[in-house]
């Protein structure tokens, strides 16, 4: 769970004015941080695929290029509703990124300032498969109902306590740090905003 | 970009501006919509308007077809004067019942065309609105259902829980069946029409009523502002009419709100609204060209009923209706011959089912004559004169039985199988000693429990009753069988209580029946073979033994461990062999015991 920080951004902005040097200095740290569990994550990616789930496997060697597994993919051609995407090792392992921008807002008004995501679709559903329906979808009006609890038991067991907080890479990564990184993070900030605060104490006024 | 679920995010700050913006945009929406939705409401309120108007129009034209169909159907039955009667019942089930147009005319259709009578179709429908509303049925179906019970075909009764078997629904006539669900289902419309369904179809139908009413008044407006034009010009002249209708009412709510407005506001509206109701105007002033404004109402609702007819039209009315109840009556007695037709069949069948019976009473009856075994017993039983004379009265009684099965005379097959019955418990009587000795079953013991049940058949169906003669008869004859028995009983019964009163001369009794047996074992006495000087005896014989003095009795087979005689015999000479000696000597105690002297003997070589 990310902790709130009140006045961060605008401590931030007001670093990225007056002191940039300091505002590096904490990103720094922060990354030193948290590229490791960026990595951890990142090693969790399983190649080729997961288990034996070779039919989601994309574009393996010799295979048929088809309008689904086609790197000019995106849309079918009725609805324009995208294809359900392929995993591909490469793009998941690329696709967990870390950034210290601060994200938008989210439904709850909330907006990250330093967090690991995963930006490629294969590795989301890698990532969270699994979370709110373990067995499947009960309402499943497919053909084939025990299909998605197949898929979901394929990909391994999920890691975390919460249920928006599990998952099988970066979550799991974060879950197997036990908050370390995140006491880290905390402390730079905290270290480097009192110092900015010091620095500026009486010409800025307290930040944060 | 990332969900927002998929981002793990290790510092986070709550940015408010979010909301605030939020909270601005959703009143910014809120009065969006709320012009959106005085707009929308503007033009809603118009089309809606026009919808209702189409509404109308083909509601009442539905109506006007409706009307046209069942006038035809009137025509064509001779009861088009009343025409504008059943039209006024039709209306009055609808407001009463909630019984539709498009239910009411198809089920009144029907009606009249089975019964070809006003009354009783109206009877006729006031039950299927019964039954209707107690089997959660459609009003036409119900009606459809009487019309055809009431032309012959009952099956359609069933399902309306009357209680009464298929059989009796077929048997009993129409207006009892009628009366019966009237009774059963009485008040169900009522009921149904006052609960909340009931209700609000009673409105809806009220409501059809008044569109049809409206839709009326609109077409013939619309014809008057239009001419005559298609339909659909019609309802585009009415979408016209009714833009401008709500267009003034628009601008009318305006010019009430704004009474404060400049003058010169007011005078535009109003320069609109006399623009634009400009036709109605020159309508109401210049008069109506097709004088619609002008004259009464001139339509045949106008009018009462008796006033609206000529008095050609009254002869042909009393014509029509003369022939209506001609038709009726002629319907009635058709139909009243179909029931006295299904009563004498119904009775016909109870007379062959019994008939048959009495049927299959005869064949039980052949097995019984089989002469064979008749010769068989009457050689066993002595009795052949009278069992003859008993079998060929029943048979003559069988042969005038089939003669009056074959004839269908109920009364004589019933009074012939009385007689037989009698005869057969005669004949019965007659070999019950016989049964004992012998060993052929006895054929009467299912013969007469099933002649019993045929009789009893046919006097019940026939009401034969058995004379007081053959009653007497039966018990005269069945107390003469008894005589001889009765006598004995009562001889004996004198000789026991005479030998128990002199104990003497019931001894003596006992010695002279005693005495053959005496003398015959005296006699065997005398003549049994004397023993004194020995013998031998070599089966079972009764001997006088001991008569001369002591003697022994000894088995033959014990001779030798009581002391019997050995004898050796010596050969002296040449034989052939010892052999050919042996068997000499064999073959010679052979021959003795043969003559039945017992000799035992053993061989040593």
């Amino acid at each position: 769970m990310p902790v709130e920080l009140k006045g961060a951004l605008e401590t931030i902005k007001a670093m990225r004015k007056f002191d940039p040097d300091l505002l590096k200095e904490m990103n720094k740290e922060i990354r030193g941080v948290m590229v490791p569990m960026r990595d951890k994550a990142r090693g969790y990616a399983p190649s080729p695929q997961p288990d034996n789930l070779y039919g989601w496997a994309e574009g393996s060697v010799g295979k048929k290029i088809t309008k689904r597994n086609s790197a000019f993919r995106q849309f079918n051609v009725e609805g324009r509703v995208r294809l359900f995407p392929l995993y591909d090792h490469k793009t998941v392992v690329a696709g967990i990124k870390y950034s210290q921008a601060p994200s938008r807002r989210n439904r709850s008004g909330f907006r990250s300032l330093y967090y690991i995501y995963n930006a490629s679709a294969a590795g989301a559903i890698y990532e969270t498969a699994g979370r709110k329906n373990p067995g499947g979808d009960p309402a499943s009006k497919s053909n084939n109902p025990g299909a998605g609890a197949h898929f979901i038991n394929r990909m391994g067991p999920l890691y975390g306590d919460k249920q928006k907080e599990r998952g099988r890479m970066i979550f799991r990564a974060g879950y197997e740090d036990r908050g370390k990184a995140q006491d880290a993070v905390i402390m730079a900030i905290s270290t480097t905003i009192e110092k900015f605060n010091k620095l500026s104490k009486g010409s800025y006024g307290l930040a944060a | 970009m990332a969900l927002p679920n998929l981002v793990f995010s290790v510092a986070s700050q709550y940015d408010g501006k979010g909301l605030a913006k939020a909270q601005k945009d959703i009143k910014s929406l809120g009065k969006t919509v709320q012009s959106f939705a005085g707009a929308f409401g503007v033009a809603f309120s118009a089309a809606a308007i026009v919808q209702f108007g189409k509404s109308s129009v083909k509601a009442f034209s539905d109506a006007q077809r409706e009307g046209v169909v069942l006038n035809n159907t009137l025509k064509n039955l001779g009861l088009a004067f009343a025409g504008p009667e059943i039209n006024r019942y039709i209306d009055s089930i609808g407001k009463l019942y909630g019984v539709t147009g498009d239910q009411a005319v198809p089920a009144m259709q029907a009606l009249l065309s089975a019964t070809g009578s006003v009354t009783k179709s109206q009877e006729m429908m006031n039950t299927a609105l019964n039954i209707a509303a107690a089997n959660n049925i459609s009003v036409s179906d119900a009606a459809k259902g009487l019309s055809q019970a009431y032309l012959g075909n009952r099956k359609a009764l069933s399902q309306y829980n009357t209680g009464l078997t298929k059989a009796e629904l077929q048997l009993k006539s129409f207006d009892d069946v009628q009366a019966l669900l009237d009774k059963r289902l009485k008040g169900a419309a009522t009921e149904a029409a006052g609960t909340y369904a009931g209700q609000m179809l009673i409105l809806k139908e009220n409501a059809e009523q008044a569109k049809e009413v409206i839709g009326k008044g609109l077409v013939d407006a619309f014809k008057i502002l239009a001419g005559d034009k298609t339909t659909e010009d019609l309802a585009e002249t009415m979408a016209t009419a009714a833009n401008n209708t709500a267009r003034f009412s628009r601008e009318l709510a305006k010019v009430i709100k704004t009474l404060t407005a400049p003058i010169d506001f007011v005078s535009g509206s109003l320069a609109w609204f006399i623009e634009n109701t400009q036709k109605y105007a020159d309508l109401l002033i210049a008069g109506d060209p097709s004088g619609f404004f002008r004259k009464p109402v001139t339509g045949p609702e106008a009018r009462p009923l008796i006033a609206q007819q000529s008095p050609g039209e009254r002869t042909m009315a009393v014509k029509a209706a003369q022939e209506a109840e001609k038709r009726a009556k002629a319907l009635r007695k058709i139909e009243q011959d179909r029931l006295n037709n299904l009563k004498k069949i119904a009775a016909e069948q109870a007379k062959k089912l019994a008939l048959d019976k009495a049927s299959a009473f005869l064949n039980q009856a052949n097995k019984i004559f089989d002469l064979e075994r008749i010769q068989l017993q009457a050689a066993a039983m002595n009795k052949q004169t009278e069992e003859d004379k008993l079998r060929i009265r029943l048979k003559t009684e069988i042969l005038d039985l089939e003669m009056a099965i074959s004839e269908g005379n109920v009364q004589g097959a019933a009074k012939f199988a009385s007689l037989i019955n009698q005869d057969a418990q005669l004949l019965a009587n007659l070999r019950q000693s016989a049964f004992s000795l012998s060993d052929v079953p006895n054929p009467f013991e299912d013969w007469l429990s099933t002649l019993q049940d045929v009789l009893n058949e046919l006097l019940k169906l026939s009401n034969y009753k058995v004379p007081l003669e053959v009653q007497r008869t039966t018990v005269r004859a069945m107390l003469d069988r008894a005589a001889p028995d009765i006598a004995a009983l009562q001889a004996n019964n004198a000789r026991v209580s005479a030998q128990y009163d002199n104990p003497q001369t019931m001894v003596r009794s006992l010695l002279d029946r005693a005495a053959p047996d005496i003398a015959a074992l005296q006699s065997i006495l005398a003549s049994a073979p004397r023993m004194a000087e020995g013998g031998v005896v070599t089966n079972a014989t009764m001997a006088l033994i001991g008569e001369a003095g002591p003697e022994a009795v000894i088995p033959l087979n014990r001779m030798g461990s009581m002391g019997g005689t050995y004898v050796t015999v010596n050969i002296s000479g040449s034989v052939t062999t010892e052999r050919d000696l042996v068997d000499a000597i064999t073959q010679g105690i052979y021959n003795n015991q043969a003559s039945g002297i017992p000799i035992n003997y053993s061989t040593v070589y």
